[in-house]
């Protein structure tokens, strides 16, 4: 199966926006290693949760697998527009990397979530 | 637009997709809706004041709720791709551009995150000292 034209302009669209999403969860993936190596005032101010624990180091590796399902999905809708055939194939394989990206996705962000929650908490406790 | 429809593969794996696009919309919805309170409503929660830097952060959160309202609406469309017989084509061009639009407002949120990381611990080292 082939896709038409138009099919094919969408899917040049998907793809030239997954090609930007790796760099933003690399840059959250490196901004929280670096919080996680130097010793800063988050790290301080979270008692009993020190961001270089499990849900740091999880943090990190979620975001690295995000990002490269992200860039494979964003191969695969390349290869359905620049080949001639196989497009149904490419098309389930750009699918099944999409769903492994968001499924990574979602765990960052719940992390970020329980890491808002404990971070306004701390602040939240202390004394005007 | 040719009518066409999926084979059953294709079908599991669409499935597959519109869950999971449900599934990011949750973390991103409860995150919008739990910053922007602390925003709205900030003597619910604090007895310190915030510094002005988490209102501009907070833009983040907005563009996370835009995210999580295409994700779902992406998600809407793939489940159709799956239930209606003719269309999928239509269905996932509708589907995909929702997508597109879901990914571009999830990018610029990961970027704002990191920036708000940086931001508000310097932010609240400052809160601390003073």
């Amino acid at each position: 199966m082939e896709f038409s034209d138009v099919e094919n302009l969408n899917f040049k669209k998907l793809s030239k926006v997954l090609k930007f999403l790796p760099a933003s969860f690399l840059l959250f993936a490196l901004v929280n290693l670096l919080s996680s190596l130097r010793p800063n005032v988050l790290q301080q101010l979270i008692a009993g949760a020190p961001l270089i624990g499990i849900e740091n180091i999880l943090l990190i590796f979620s975001c690295v697998f995000a990002a490269q399902g992200f860039k494979k999905a964003s191969s695969c809708y390349t290869l359905i527009v620049e080949t001639q055939n196989n497009d149904l194939s490419l098309l389930t394989s750009a699918g099944q990397q999409m769903q492994k990206a968001i499924t990574w996705s979602s765990i960052v962000l719940a992390i970020i979530l329980v890491r808002s929650i404990q971070f306004h908490a701390t602040f939240d406790l202390m004394p005007k | 637009m040719t009518s066409f429809e999926f084979p059953n593969a294709s079908n599991v794996q669409f499935k597959g997709l519109a869950q999971k696009s449900s599934l990011i919309a949750i973390p991103l919805l409860f995150l919008g809706i739990y910053h922007l309170s602390h925003l709205v409503f900030p003597e619910l929660y604090s007895s310190i004041k915030y510094p002005d830097s988490l209102a501009i952060a907070s833009i983040a959160d907005v563009f996370g709720l835009v995210a999580a309202f295409y994700f779902f609406s992406a998600s809407k469309m793939y489940t159709s791709i799956v239930k209606t017989q003719g269309s999928d084509i239509t269905l996932l061009l509708i589907g995909n551009e929702q997508m597109k639009q879901a990914l571009t407002c999830l990018c610029v949120t990961m970027f704002l995150y990191s920036a708000r990381f940086v931001a508000l611990g310097f932010a609240y080292k400052a809160v601390l000292e003073g």
